[in-house]
């Protein structure tokens, strides 16, 4: 099957909020003509319909075509401007952003799917505000132009402020300024960050070009072409370090995310912790590292101090909450101090086990978040201490649960082992000693997960109300194999994988000036920077 | 190409049957209870399972003759394929999906598939006389094969990696099988136990592969497979990881941190003191388990980490010195806790734990071969002796109780019978089960010349014969119970399966123990080539096969560790044979003495208090209550917002009342700070 053709991420990316705003236009107009508005099912068909199409499309017509043995970035499509300098879009995809554009749009439609019983009363709103976040999401992991990325990003905000504005719950007010004061700080850094490289970019190159690479047709230089001094790296980096954890979310910017979870219906909180999180590390990976890789290397111990000190933080907060969905909040807390660790060594194994990392532990937090959200419908809370014994009456969601747990725990055969393990042997290089601090927080993140699972679904029934659950039904089921296939075949199996990151890693050391290429490809070789940054071998 | 190379290759390409087997079997279980929801017939359920590891025994058993027979020396290797792989360079981390078969892994593989074989015969008898619930059977068996799987990969695997996958393996098995009660709030409790410290074990041994691996990539020869890592860990020698300055500085040697990670996981997966508990918890699942756990499974791939890496031991002395004295302290503290328990099952809990002491004694010492020899027969003996109180303990209702039991040596002579053979043989009375065994090891201490530890030891063995001997006549012996059941009923013997798979093991154990005396015996008799397991497992495993004592000398040690260990039973003759259980102790110290003794130092107390309830305290005050609550909900946030209002908006704050303005405004500060950045930057870039 080959019906690639040039433009098909702007399908992708475009399909979800078109789709979403026509169906805002056709109410428009049926309003103001007076008409009876379409019904929700109509809706929600829509919206589940145009959620596994892109999948779909992303699937068969990128995921299979995307050759592994490619370096630099596959299936590049330009919307706009002609010309480098002006404002337009430049997407593309290389091996992890295939990963996350892969785990973002399949979780879209389960997003949709697992929170039927909790939006009845706004529908529409919902798979609006579902199938913008999408677009904007996946815009924002494909973008190869930081125009393209801000826009993005700034537009994966405006979804999730509405909703939980709007339909929070208790305080949402509170919980959407919260969200929106951390964010715009972000926001803000960004917006910092591209005109002080459009200035130099005009400065340097002639033009105030972002792209981060240049498509075979046109000539100019990139981002990457620029020399930046190391103080201005450095007051650079931090900046955009600090405006890009803000939604990893990095301790200690991390204060929004918990209420952010405990008031988000179950398909929000999934796209919160995974593709949201991943736009995060997405611009850490593209932008961040190879633009200031000076900068960048400096920062290595203290971002991989923060990052270990984050998973400590989060697993102990978590080890003391009371309510499943914050628990789970701290969880992805940690995780992504964890990610950020393996971020932070800078060389290929860290790096590629941080993208598997987030790959992995987003799956299975989404993955628990169902659950929670399947426990939630049941029983109307989600309070530890309602629960007891649960085994018993709803074995299957029992057994899914541990899974999950335990791939987040890291076991062998489950996805999240193959991230933590090159995490830490990346780690290795940088500092033994650090390694090893790694693996003690790594002991104390498992304890608490496995009191919630001890707590919820071992020991007597104590509550008459947990006796006649009912076990998960065949769309919860279905929609937990969804995720649990592909932790159990990354598990067993992870060179698949590893073989399509493992070249993107390697594309962003070279850029970084960190690492040799095997193999030099005519967009590799336009977007690396010149020889004389070029250190091959170890990194020092 | 000749025809010898199809052959090899042909017999090669069927040992990943060995685990698959069994692994598929568990696999095919889980999917028909949670997917498919299908409920089988337990005999349809048994036939498969033991299918399974009857065609793993029999290709294991087949690979001992094919290492025998073939000239050449060396393991044979299957290689499934390419695996895990990642990295450039010198640091290329690369493991294949490969097993491995050495006299080593071929011996344990047998042990363990002959001892599940046993034991799955006696989950049939169980089943026949409708013991288990039909659809307890079902995950029982699903749990024993992973246990058996996971035991298999872990001994065939040809890298550190693979090894990693059959060990947590286990212990996740290990877990299941402790809280296969999944109502009782102390089955779920014990999970919890085994799972935190399986985990500390795993994290031991992770972080031994890792700085394994590390070292070797930082000497140029980055590798995981055990040919490769025994070739090349000579490059470690002599280098080491610093020690933060503010922890005192100073370094480790990377060979002395790889030796006590491995330590720490088999410390962890042996039940040693200080964490011994775990094990006297993971004991309350089925019977059946509980036997598999102690003997084949759980405990021998905490002993065969060692033996797996035994020759790079000899590298990290002051690790396998730690071994030995956790050794000699468990000998003595599990022998004593296992002597004054009143429950039946931490008796064996806690006898199981002071018979791996003894193992890891042998390998801290460097006596690799007779500390495999001693496990194997521990194996067997151990399976055994579990097996026959499971008959007790079935009888008996799910009876523990030691004060309950009594006489009932009268109502069940085979059972009494068969508990009395192999509890000599875990005892190791001559010439049966671990006699030879623990001979050679005190031969062994001997000749190291260490008071101490021999004490230590020669008392391990009499209190351990004291243990098991006390057991078995609290339970048999005596007239009745000193607490009467009201609906007290006579006891009966097991037919059929149960007593064929008993017989069967009994056999085993007494077999076993007597295949493979030390070559001393050998000089005695006249024979060439007495220690043959010795013999065949040297080719692997680094050391001398036998002691170096001859003479005397090795009379007299023989002597003393047969004289301790009928000792410890006479003892427990005088004090129990006529009477049985007659109280506890009046003198207030020797009662108090008793309860330390009983709950095993109260470490799992200690470290609920001192560690967990501690850190639990800290994350609720100081992170839930103040960090996460006031410092960052009320300073940063609001805090900041405040000042934010305070300084910039403070006449818009009576046109709009609503505080997304202010924290709108923190966005707007921060865009004017970079503006006037991007000022300075465009300045100095321009010039």
């Amino acid at each position: 099957m080959n019906f690639q053709f040039d433009h098909i991420l702007l399908v992708v990316v475009a399909l979800p909020a078109s789709v979403a705003l026509l169906l805002v236009a056709i109410g428009l107009a049926q309003g103001f003509t007076g008409l009876p508005q379409l019904p929700e099912r109509v809706w929600k068909a829509a919206g589940l319909a145009v959620g596994f199409a892109t999948f779909a499309i992303s699937l068969f017509g990128i995921a299979l075509p995307f050759d592994p043995e490619t370096l630099g970035y596959q299936f590049v499509a330009t919307l706009g401007g002609t010309l480098s300098h002006e404002p337009r879009l430049l997407l593309g995809v290389d091996g992890i952003g295939l990963c996350f554009l892969l785990s973002t749009a399949g979780l879209a439609p389960l997003a949709i799917l697992s929170s039927r019983a909790e939006t009845e009363e706004s529908v529409r709103s919902w798979i609006f505000v579902v199938l913008m976040l999408e677009s904007s999401l996946l815009g924002a992991i494909t973008s190869l132009n930081l125009y393209g990325f801000l826009f993005f990003w700034a537009q994966s905000l405006l979804p999730i402020l509405h909703w939980l504005g709007r339909w929070g719950g208790e305080g949402r007010a509170r919980i959407a300024t919260r969200v929106w004061a951390t964010e715009s700080v972000g926001l803000a850094g960004l917006l910092f960050v591209v005109f002080a490289l459009s200035e130099m970019s005009d400065a340097q190159l002639g033009q105030a070009s972002l792209d981060l690479i240049r498509p075979i047709s046109e000539s100019g230089g990139t981002l990457l072409d620029l020399r930046i001094g190391l103080a201005d790296q450095r007051m650079l980096f931090a900046i955009l370090t600090v405006a890009l954890v803000t939604r990893l979310p990095l301790v200690p910017l991390h204060f929004w995310l918990p209420q952010a979870h405990a008031s988000s219906p179950t398909g929000l909180s999934i796209l919160l912790a995974t593709g949201f999180v991943q736009t995060a590390a997405i611009g850490l990976l593209r932008f961040a590292l190879p633009l200031f890789p000076e900068a960048a290397f400096e920062a290595r111990p203290f971002l991989a101090t923060i990052g270990i000190a984050a998973l400590a933080y989060a697993s102990l907060v978590a080890l003391v909450q009371k309510e499943l969905k914050r628990l789970l909040a701290y969880t992805s807390v940690g995780y992504a101090g964890f990610a950020m660790f393996g971020i932070a060594t800078m060389n290929d194994q860290g790096l590629t086990g941080a993208v598997v990392q987030l790959l992995t532990h987003g799956l299975a937090t989404a993955g628990l978040f169902m659950l929670i959200g399947a426990l939630a419908k049941r029983r109307g809370t989600t309070e530890v201490v309602a629960f007891g014994g649960l085994a018993r009456p709803m074995p299957v969601c029992a057994a899914f649960f541990g899974l999950m747990v335990f791939s987040l725990m890291g076991f062998p055969l489950l996805g999240g082992f193959i991230g933590d393990l090159f995490v830490l042997l990346g780690s290795l290089d940088l500092s033994r000693e650090l390694a090893i601090a790694a693996l003690a927080s790594m002991g104390i993140a498992a304890s608490y997960l496995l009191w919630v699972q001890r707590r919820v679904f071992f020991g007597p029934v104590d509550e008459p109300a947990n006796r006649g659950l009912i076990d998960l039904d065949r769309i919860e089921r279905a929609m937990l194999l969804t995720v649990a296939i592909p932790i159990l075949l990354i598990g067993v199996y992870p060179n698949p994988l590893l073989r399509r990151i493992e070249p993107a890693v390697l594309e962003i050391l070279h850029q970084m000036g960190r690492a040799s290429l095997p193999i030099d490809t005519p967009a590799s070789a336009s977007a690396g920077p010149s020889p004389g940054r070029l250190a091959p071998g170890e990194p020092g | 190409m000749n025809v010898v190379d199809w052959d090899e290759g042909l017999t090669a390409s069927l040992i990943r049957w060995i685990a698959l087997l069994p692994l598929l079997s568990a696999l095919a279980h889980a999917a028909m209870i949670g997917i498919l929801r299908t409920q089988l017939a337990p005999r349809v359920i048994w036939l498969f399972s033991i299918a399974a590891v009857a065609v793993s025994f029999v290709l294991s058993a087949a690979s001992i003759f094919d290492l025998v027979g073939s000239e050449v020396a060396g393991p044979l290797v299957d290689r499934v394929g390419p695996w895990v792989g990642g990295g450039v360079g010198v640091r290329n981390f690369s493991a294949d999906l490969s097993l491995r078969l050495d006299p080593l892994s071929a011996v344990c593989c047998v042990v363990v598939t002959s001892i599940a074989l046993a034991i799955y015969l006696y989950v049939y008898g169980r089943i026949q006389n409708g013991a288990l619930p039909a659809d307890q059977v079902h995950r029982l068996f699903a749990l024993l094969d992973l246990l058996v799987g996971s035991t298999l990969v872990l001994l065939l695997a040809d890298n550190l990696l693979l090894f990693f996958f059959g060990w947590t393996g286990i212990g996740v098995a290990t877990q299941l099988v402790s809280s296969f009660d999944i109502e009782s709030k102390r089955a779920s409790r014990a999970g919890a136990t085994t799972f935190v410290l399986g985990r500390v074990g795993d994290l031991g041994l992770l972080a031994a592969i890792l700085l394994l691996f590390d070292g070797l990539a930082r000497a140029g020869a980055p590798t995981l497979s055990f040919q490769g890592v025994e070739l090349s860990f000579r490059l470690l020698e002599g280098s080491q990881v610093e020690i933060p300055r503010f922890l005192g500085g100073g370094g480790f040697a990377v060979l002395e941190l790889v030796g006590g990670g491995l330590a720490v996981a088999a410390m962890t997966k042996c039940a040693q003191v200080p964490v011994h508990f775990w094990l006297a918890g993971a004991s309350r699942g089925p019977m059946s388990a509980t036997a598999l756990i102690h003997s084949a499974t759980t405990v021998v791939a905490g002993s065969y980490v060692l033996l797996r890496c035994s020759f790079l031991l000899g590298h990290a002395p002051f690790s396998m010195s730690v071994l030995t004295g956790v050794g000699a302290v468990t000998v003595l503290v599990a022998g004593l806790a296992a002597a004054t328990q009143l429950d039946l099952l931490r008796v064996i809990a806690y006898s199981t734990s002071a018979g791996l002491g003894f193992v890891l004694i042998g390998i801290g010492l460097g006596a690799y071969s007779t500390a495999a020899y001693l496990l194997l027969c521990h194996a067997f003996a151990k399976a055994c002796w579990v097996l026959v109180l499971g008959i007790v303990h079935a009888d008996r209702r799910g009876e523990t109780d030691l004060r309950r039991m009594g006489g009932l040596a009268r109502s069940m002579r085979w059972t009494h019978a068969m508990a009395a053979l192999a509890g000599l043989a875990v005892i190791g009375v001559p010439p049966i089960g671990n006699f030879f065994a623990f001979e050679e090891l005190t031969a062994a201490i001997v000749s190291t010349g260490r008071p101490a530890l021999l004490a230590a030891s020669l008392i391990g063995i009499a209190v351990l014969a004291f243990a098991l001997a006390r057991a078995h006549l609290l339970i048999f012996w005596g007239r009745r119970p000193l607490i009467e059941e009201p609906d007290a009923r006579p006891g009966q013997d097991p037919a059929g399966l149960i007593q064929y798979s008993l017989t069967l093991l009994a056999i085993m154990a007494i077999s076993v123990g007597m295949l493979s005396p030390s070559q001393f015996w050998g000089a005695l008799f006249g024979i060439q080539q007495m220690d043959t397991i010795g013999a065949f497992l040297s080719q692997t495993l680094a050391g001398a096969p036998d002691p170096m004592l001859d003479g005397a000398l090795r009379w007299q040690s023989i002597g003393v560790c047969v004289g301790c260990a009928f000792a410890g039973i006479g003892w427990a003759v005088f004090r129990f044979g006529r009477k049985g259980y007659r109280g506890e102790f009046e003198q207030p110290a020797l009662g108090t003495a008793t309860e330390l003794l009983r709950e095993a130092l109260f470490v799992e107390q200690a470290i609920d208090r001192v560690l967990v309830r501690p850190l639990r305290g800290f994350s609720r005050l100081l992170l839930a209550g103040v960090v996460e609550a006031r410092i960052l909900d009320r300073v940063v946030v609001s805090g900041g917002a405040g000042v934010a209002r305070r300084m910039v908006w403070s006449g818009l704050r009576r046109l709009q009342n609503g505080r997304v303005q202010s924290y709108a405004m923190l966005g707007v500060i921060a865009l004017l700070l970079s503006v006037a950045w991007l000022g300075h930057l465009a300045g100095a870039s321009a010039r």
